[in-house]
């Protein structure tokens, strides 16, 4: 029983982190900027199928095609915004979310056509065989995805509070307007965050389809699962993210192993609720 | 006088033309073409399509052509029953095919009913289907529990099976394919330890799968499409669970084995139809299925299924002498011929098919038909 | 019915055409696009009285839909209860329901209003799937009757044909509208808009925003309830698809192509978008991509909807018909 719980706890952290990349990337779209992006499961689907047609079909190595297509994303992330972003950015919070709900099922679909519905596999130099850790079975990307996911959240953080360019954030987000009078550039601040969240999600898209499949629809429950957490880590902190994500993870596989499998999903609707209901301002938020 | 030369010329010509052209026989067929199940449904449609061409280089049926009319109903009740209305209302058929999920057939089947089509269902195995009234509606599938019959006894005999885990996928398939192997494991003496669901599309299983290792059963049965599978299966090996597994569902496409790799080595299944069955007309349509559409690879039970309905329908319309609904009702119910689901193919007294089912096991990253046996 | 007196010309054509619609409609699947298209004004009408009127995006209607049909699929198929009684028990229920979730999520900021009430479809839907002993599971129900009419001695009825239902709905249609209408342009319809443009001004001034936002999210549901009850007892079966996000999809896309906050906006968009996957059929495989670069198209460049592109169309019309009715009086 013991052992269960700890599998649990451990399986369940794993998934969390990845969970939470996701999460991170959509702090900064949803958490900061405020626009509740419905597109972001597809720019996490985007990034898995750059990464995947480099090495699958044009047979780049694995870890070149990742830089190039968080690269893709960076572009694709820019021009989302710039196109349709940028002119409802004042409009009421229905114009983004139909835009947004709109651009995910252009992008879904397009997928589907230009790929096709069967899920891929992307080729990948990790071993196949799995670790064992006591009694706990671990696999190479899953550890790769860890690392990786502690390393962006690091990153952003130390970006958000430590650089020019996370002050202007900051500034921007905070007050636009004054940020505009002391004469940062808005437009840009917008444009870069937009970019920054969408590579994250690609990164969280290319782990997790190294991990399981790449297929068209796979941003659908995934974009939820990040909302939840942004909601869950208070709107705005990356570090409440990651660890959102964590619980998350864990609290699913607790739920699904111990009390019912068919309802796994419904743990983090439930949760998102009762978050909103007595602590709105996020578990980790001030 | 030159103008009735050329006029009359003209009207011979038309004549000539028209009497040549006949009207074809149109089959309409209702599948999934968007969406998640969009390449099995298209699978689906790829096989009646090979069907039509291969009747037509014949000749057709009656001297007519088939004309297959497709729609996409999406698995979706709603589309689905559009679909239907259009075809019958619109293109005229007099007969469809559909409509893959049991849920969209569920809405298809009172279109069928209300206007007195006939209704061939090549892929829902669901027996909520089966319920009264049947008149035009016939579902070829013979169910699961014609699965369970011909597999379960054997695999547990093989593998000396005492305790099994299930896990399937939570939909009204999964829902009673649990049903119908759990009652046949333990009529073999088996114990159920567990029964556990999943959604489609879940990508982590390893809450399950953790479970079933706690208890440790001799056996796993799983009842999952390709995507859900083969990452089922891949984690559990993953996570050291390498147990005798029987499966129920995608286990005979090509495209499961080349998602699970060598995860899916050894894995049992009970299906309906495998691309290794060793008589003439299946080991004619592999090759055949193959040289037409090179990319695809072998085709799997979707194909099949698709196949075998254009060439149910094309018998039947022969024998009615034509697409009268009626008659054509009449002769479907007295199908019997052979298809790629089994020699002496027929309906029984509840429009359900009589068919063959096979029990496979994947070795060396293909399918093996271990038992190819009739259906009860 | 002071509501008549508003009516243009152009209205009045509608009306006209739908109630007479079944004789020069012969084909049983455009009847059946048409009665779909009834059915999705009355959803959209009923969502547009909180997105467009109280300017809140809802995300959850679906989950009411859902409610409806399968309490007046239950009631009738277990209960053998009249259909009246069904169609007002869904419409209760899914009233309920609104009720409570509502209350929940009105107490929310705009952003987190959006998610949560996604939150609770899904977990209806999820809740629809798995409570397999109440609603079927997965495979829904089949075999839910169809709707009757009984009134001892007078009349026995069974709605059969694509006619009946295309009457029953229309019927439906008419009231919903006509609540709606009078909803508007009352002082509760008023507040509705106070609350959509200005919520902090409004309650400033007294108006108690949450009280008229619950009101309106509750209204909202019934209409969906209702809808719901018809779906089901015209399909004669109910899946947990009605549960689903696509018909929220669908409801979106009527409200922003036809254009929110006013009456007919929805009601142009239910038809536009009924029609549309008819033509976009032959596309087959990229209709999807469509309908999601419509939608941003839409969104974009004509986000007031195409109805305020149509007003000044309607007014020409009116304008020429005064025109004509004082030419036509004054020679007499």
């Amino acid at each position: 029983m013991f052992e269960q719980f700890v599998t649990h706890m451990f399986n369940g952290a794993i998934i969390g982190s990845a969970y939470g990349l996701m999460g991170v990337g959509l702090t900064l779209i949803f958490g900061l900027m405020n626009v509740v992006n419905f597109a972001h499961g597809e720019l996490y689907m985007l990034g898995a199928f750059f990464v995947y047609s480099l090495v699958a079909i044009l047979q780049v190595n694995y870890f070149l095609s990742i830089l190039l297509g968080m690269g893709g994303v960076l572009v694709f992330g820019g021009i989302i915004e710039r196109f349709t972003i940028k002119p409802i950015r004042n409009a009421p919070i229905l114009m983004t979310a139909l835009v947004t709900i709109g651009l995910s099922i252009f992008l879904k679909n397009t997928a589907l056509v230009i790929w096709g519905g069967v899920p891929k596999k992307i080729p990948n130099p990790f071993p196949s065989a799995s670790l064992k850790l006591g009694y706990v079975y671990v696999t190479q990307p899953r550890i790769f995805a860890l690392l990786l996911t502690i390393g962006v959240v690091i990153l952003l953080h130390y970006l958000i509070k430590k650089t020019k360019l996370g002050k202007a954030m900051r500034a921007t987000f905070e007050n636009k307007d004054a940020a505009a009078l002391m004469g940062i550039r808005v437009d840009r601040i917008y444009l870069y965050t937009f970019a920054i969240g969408s590579v994250v999600a690609a990164m969280a898209g290319i782990l997790l389809g190294t991990i399981y499949l790449v297929y068209p629809t796979m941003g659908e429950l995934a974009v939820l699962k990040a909302f939840i957490i942004v909601i869950m880590g208070g709107m705005g902190n990356f570090v409440g993210a990651f660890f959102s994500g964590i619980i998350l993870g864990i609290s699913e596989s607790l739920g699904a192993g111990f009390i019912s499998t068919g309802y796994k999903d419904a743990v983090g609707f439930v949760i998102v609720i009762l978050v909103l209901l007595f602590r709105p301002q996020g578990l980790f938020g001030e | 006088m030159k103008k009735l030369i050329v006029l009359s010329s003209i009207a011979f010509l038309f004549v000539i033309q028209t009497s040549f052209a006949q009207e074809p026989i149109r089959v309409g067929i209702i599948q999934p073409l968007t969406g998640s199940i969009a390449l099995d449904g298209q699978a689906a449609v790829n096989g009646a399509k090979l069907a039509v061409e291969q009747i037509n280089a014949k000749g057709g049926v009656l001297g007519r052509k088939i004309e297959l009319v497709v729609e996409d109903g999406m698995c979706k009740p709603n589309e689905t029953r559009a679909a239907a209305e259009k075809l019958i209302a619109k293109d005229k058929v007099p007969v469809f095919i559909g409509a893959f999920c049991s849920t969209a057939s569920l809405a298809a089947k009172p279109v069928a009913m209300k206007y007195g089509i006939p209704m061939v269902n090549a892929i829902s195995t669901s027996p909520k289907l089966l319920e009264d009234p049947i008149k035009y509606y016939f579902r070829m599938p013979p169910g699961e529990r014609a699965l369970a019959k011909a597999s379960v006894k054997f695999f547990v005999d093989t593998n000396k099976v005492k305790t099994v885990c299930i896990l399937a996928v939570n939909d009204d398939w999964g829902r009673n394919a649990t049903k119908d192997f759990g009652d046949l494991f333990e009529e073999s003496g088996v114990k159920i330890l567990s029964k556990d669901l999943f959604s489609h599309g879940e990508t982590d299983y390893l809450p399950f799968i953790t479970k079933v290792k706690g208890v440790n059963p001799d056996a796993m049965f799983i009842v999952a499409e390709a995507q859900d599978g083969a990452l089922l299966i891949k984690q559990m090996r993953e996570q050291g669970l390498k147990k005798p597994t029987l499966a129920t569902g995608a286990i005979v496409e090509s495209h499961f084995i080349k998602l699970a790799g060598a995860d899916s080595e050894g894995i049992y299944g009970g299906a309906e139809w495998a691309p290794g069955i060793q008589d003439p007309l299946n080991v004619a349509f592999v090759k055949d299925y193959m040289i037409r559409y090179p990319q695809l690879g072998t085709p799997g039970k979707y194909p099949a299924a698709g196949y075998d309905a254009v060439i149910i329908i094309a018998d039947a319309v022969k024998r009615a002498g034509g697409t009268d609904s009626e008659k054509l009702t009449k002769a479907i119910e007295q199908t019997k011929m052979d298809t790629l689901h089994g020699t002496n193919f027929r309906f029984d007294e509840r429009h359900r098919g009589i068919a063959y089912v096979v029990v496979t096991r994947i070795k060396d990253g293909k399918v093996q038909v271990i038992r190819h046996v009739p259906a009860d | 019915m002071d509501c008549l007196k508003r009516l243009k010309l152009v209205h009045w054509v509608v009306i006209l055409l739908a109630f007479a619609a079944p004789l020069f409609v012969k084909s049983g699947y455009l009847m059946h696009i048409l009665i779909d298209t009834g059915f999705f004004i009355i959803l959209v009408t009923g969502l547009n009285i909180v997105i467009g009127y109280t300017g809140a995006l809802s995300l959850g209607q679906q989950a009411f839909l859902g409610i409806g049909g399968y309490t007046s699929a239950l009631l009738m198929k277990n209960y053998h209860l009249s259909y009246l009684s069904c169609l007002t028990a869904a419409a209760l229920l899914a009233g309920i329901a609104g009720l409570l979730i509502g209350a929940v999520c009105l107490r929310l900021r705009s952003h987190y209003f959006v998610i949560v009430t996604l939150a609770f479809a899904l977990i209806m839907e999820l809740v629809c799937i798995n409570w397999v002993d109440l609603t079927g599971g997965p495979m829904g129900m089949p075999g839910i009757p169809s709707p009757t009419l009984y009134i001892p001695g007078l009349v026995n009825f069974t709605f059969q044909t694509k006619t009946h239902y295309y009457y029953l709905v229309l019927v439906m249609v008419f009231i919903g509208l006509y609540v709606t209408y009078r909803l508007i342009h009352s002082r509760i319809g008023r507040a509705f808009i106070a609350i959509r443009e200005n919520e902090e001004l409004a309650k400033s001034m007294g108006v108690n925003t949450f009280g008229y936002s619950l009101f309106a999210f509750v209204i909202s549901s019934m209409y969906a309830g209702v809808a719901g009850s018809f779906q089901a007892h015209y399909l004669n079966l109910v899946t947990p698809d009605m549960f689903g996000f696509y018909s929220m999809i669908t409801m979106l896309l009527m409200i922003a192509i036809g254009g929110k906050g006013t009456i007919s906006g929805p009601i142009l968009g239910a038809i536009i978008i009924s029609m549309l996957p008819e033509f976009l059929r032959m596309a087959e495989m990229y209709r999807l991509s469509i309908f999601g670069f419509l939608l941003v198209i839409v969104t974009l460049y004509i986000p007031d909807g195409i109805i305020y592109k149509m007003m000044p169309i309607s007014n020409a019309l009116e304008s020429w018909k005064v025109r004509l009715w004082r030419t036509l009086s004054s020679n007499s």
